[in-house]
């Protein structure tokens, strides 16, 4: 119940502060509500458990991203609010954009999602032993563990040796360093071209 | 100890829901222990703070005097100790203005959001072993994320304003903030690595005598401060910057731009600047001594306590229990400490200019904390769950060869900039005169 | 009430066509850099929902502090927080970049306009 009512608080804010961001008349204001909105999904994040997200989207976003935006208004536009800041197309805009949260609404709501219903783990690990039955020697079972998965302790549901499983920052940084290591690689890449691209784009 | 049974008492689930089971339906009674407990911390913490904001002030005050051989605010109560009292009472009744031409919802927002930034950062600050608001698994992260929020007020105070000096201050300070940023977590980098945990209990185990649940001691079992010292000076240098603490206060360097981003704040919403600048500084102090001096652990080191308790055989555990029981008067001691070295700073040393400032961000800093991250992963690899004395041994071998190629290129870079530089105390070469200008 | 996956996705739904209706509307190029913004974002929250609620699951005995033993049903993959990691990583560079296409435009035309952006309109 009370998860529910942060719910519903954290999506009006979200929603209502992009409603903001896309109708606010000087541009600076907008981007203040542009930080809400971005609060706003933190909050879900964290709601959801995914608390290493929360913090990364509120020090990105909130924390660079954002600055960077109000540098450029600082750096590019006189910063009094504008007398028509839509262009002329907004009724089409308006018109296409609701047609597509309709159809997205339709698909949304009628496809069969796959529910796992699965709980998080505990954010800072745990000790936690599989019950699928399967007994594993004690030495074997506190060897380091690589994931959840690999944690398995038990005696015929019974459990017999107990392993710290990692918390959730831990399993992804090993998610990150194992099965997504091209990816991370390949993103380091991305960020270091935008970095040195974007000085000597802006350089005078 | 008194303080003691006290704060463990309020900060327990059993104490709080005893109290509260004859006042609450039975159905609500868990919803109500978590907002009761809830409330009672961040009451304390807020409590804390106040009282440490209000009379840090005077010990700054008087510490500053001291350094300049001054006396320092002396003349309300003994030793002055009611001067905040009265500073309080002279910033309340000031008229409170704003300027015409101001954006009046962000000028006044801006005052008001910029002490929620300094205070959360004290949510995941350990104050003793099982004394901590939250805490969460990202810990560490949590403060950095928090305290990189603060740049939103300020710009907002900044523009709201209207005001040039405002405007400038604001930008200075943004960049600032964003630029000493880096430093300042590539710099912990090391200390996460070895401690392997962002939670900050966790990282107070990491560094001392005293291991989770009375057992043994985590790795490395050392304070930081003394397997990183280059970290340490990093980050509170680069501490100083975030929270725009003397040297570092080029965006309210008040003979170039007035007062920065707060020139046209007065009364209250001046004095939220100020609080929040107390705030940030003993949060910060707080999560310095959690991360290198070890927090809440006693000052004995890891195998003197071993060796101790396998002499005592079955009072191990009475033994480390003993130890652990004093400490939030070692949290706040070093605490103290922290807060006293920004201060020191303050005293000593004059402001930076605004190229230098970002000049020694990006080529000073970030490229000496990459070396020490490398240094620390590849000497943690090798050492990783040695005893402390082994890990403080490959460490202090590690810091002074890093050390000596750090003076040697200070050196190096020195000799070759006065070598580029101007000379004013040799003629300058004269042109001999030729026929035509004669 | 508990929370269900397509509150969130709902969400994310509204997220994504507000930031496209700011995209396409908006005459400032910084403003629509913010819609693009707020569209990553509701990707985001779509990957981190897919996340929470269809991801791999796996049976784990539990024994908690006091010792107790039971059962529970717990995520077992990071999947969709690595995807979001990598939206948030790629958003900051994207906005890096644009950021610096913007300031480098209005030195030469000293506008922000998008409708102004007119030198390769024959």
């Amino acid at each position: 119940m009370t998860e529910a009512a942060v719910f519903f608080f954290l999506a009006s804010v979200t929603l209502g502060s992009a409603f903001a961001v896309v109708l606010s008349r000087t541009v600076l204001v907008s981007a203040l509500w542009l930080i809400l909105s971005f609060i706003g999904v933190a909050g879900m994040y964290a709601l959801m458990g995914a608390s290493f997200l929360a913090v990364t989207q509120v020090l990105i976003y909130v924390g660079a991203i954002s600055v960077l935006l109000l540098f450029a208004i600082m750096l590019t536009h006189d910063v009094m609010g504008e007398q028509r800041p839509m262009n002329r197309q907004w009724p089409i805009a308006s018109m296409v954009t609701f047609g597509l949260f309709v159809v997205l609404g339709i698909v949304m709501f009628r496809a069969d999602w796959p529910l796992t219903g699965g709980e998080v783990p505990p954010a800072l690990g745990g000790v936690i032993a599989d019950a699928s039955g399967v007994a594993i020697p004690r030495a074997e079972a506190e060897a380091p563990a690589f994931s959840i998965a690999d944690d398995i302790v038990a005696d015929d549901g019974q459990v017999t040796a107990a392993v710290r499983i990692p918390g959730t920052v831990a399993s992804l940084g090993r998610s990150l360093m194992t099965e997504h290591l091209l990816a991370f690689e390949v993103i380091s890449i991305v960020l270091l071209v935008a970095l040195i691209g974007a000085i000597v784009i802006a350089r005078d | 100890m008194i303080e003691q049974i006290f704060l463990q008492s309020i900060f327990s689930r059993p104490w709080v829901t005893e109290r509260l089971a004859h006042l609450v339906p039975e159905a609500s009674l868990g919803f109500a222990v978590e907002v009761t407990m809830s409330v009672l911390k961040a009451t304390l913490i807020i409590l804390i703070i106040q009282i440490g904001m209000l009379w840090g002030t005077w010990l700054e005050r008087k510490f500053i005097g001291r350094i300049q051989d001054r006396l320092g605010p002396n003349r309300v109560g003994v030793f002055g100790l009611g001067q905040p009292i009265a500073d309080m009472v002279k910033i309340l009744t000031k008229e409170d203005t704003t300027p015409t031409a101001a954006h009046r919802w962000v000028y006044n927002l801006g005052s008001l959001l910029i002490v929620p930034p300094a205070i959360l950062g004290f949510a995941v600050v350990a104050l003793d072993q099982g004394l901590i608001a939250t805490d969460l698994s990202v810990g560490f992260l949590f403060f950095i994320a928090i305290a990189s929020t603060s740049v939103v007020p300020i710009f907002m105070a900044g523009w709201g304003s209207r005001n040039k000096y405002a405007l400038l201050g604001a930008m200075r300070a943004v960049a600032q903030i964003v630029s000493y940023e880096i430093p300042q977590v590539l710099s912990v980098v090391g200390v996460l690595l070895l401690a392997g945990t962002l939670s900050m209990q966790g990282l107070a185990y990491a560094q001392g005598p005293l291991g989770l649940d009375g057992g043994s001691p985590a790795f490395p079992g050392v304070w930081f401060i003394f397997i990183q010292p280059i970290a340490f000076v990093i980050f509170v240098l680069a501490t100083t910057a975030e929270i725009e603490r003397t040297p570092f206060d080029v965006p309210e360097a008040e003979s170039e731009i007035i007062a920065g981003y707060h020139t046209e704040y007065s009364g209250i919403k001046f004095g939220m600047f100020y609080l929040a600048l107390y705030f940030a500084t003993i949060s910060s102090a707080a999560v310095a001594s959690v991360l290198f001096l070890g927090g809440w652990q006693p000052p004995i080191p890891t195998e003197l306590v071993n060796w101790l308790a396998n002499r005592a055989g079955e009072d191990a555990g009475e033994l480390r229990a003993s130890l652990g029981s004093l400490g939030w008067l070692w949290m706040s001691l070093k605490t103290l400490f922290m807060v006293l070295i920004f201060m020191w700073f303050r005293g000593t040393l004059p402001r930076l200019r605004a190229d230098q400032l970002m000049a020694f961000s990006w080529k000073v800093l970030v490229p000496i904390s990459l070396i020490n991250l490398l240094a620390a992963g590849l000497v943690g690899k090798l050492v990783y769950t040695r005893t402390p004395i082994v890990v403080f041994g490959a460490f202090a071998i590690t810091n002074v060869i890093l050390l000596a190629a750090l003076f040697w290129l200070i050196g190096w870079w020195s000799q070759r900039r006065s070598a580029q530089q101007i000379r004013f105390d040799q003629p300058a070469p004269v042109a001999p005169m030729s026929a035509e200008s004669a | 009430m508990v929370i269900q996956l397509w509150w969130y996705l709902l969400v994310a739904i509204g997220l994504f066509t507000i930031g496209l209706f700011g995209a396409m509307t908006r005459r400032n190029a910084v403003n629509v850099l913010m819609g693009i913004e707020l569209m990553l974002n509701a990707v985001n929250l779509n990957a981190v929902a897919f996340w929470r609620y269809v991801s791999p699951t796996r049976t784990l005995a539990t024994v908690d502090a006091a010792g107790e033993t039971g059962v529970g049903e717990f995520i077992a993959s990071m999947d969709g927080q690595v995807f979001a990691l990598m939206i948030i990583a790629l958003a900051a560079a994207e906005a890096a970049v644009g950021l610096a296409l913007i300031i480098a435009i209005y030195r030469k035309r000293k506008t922000v306009r998008l409708e102004d952006f007119t030198l390769m309109k024959g």
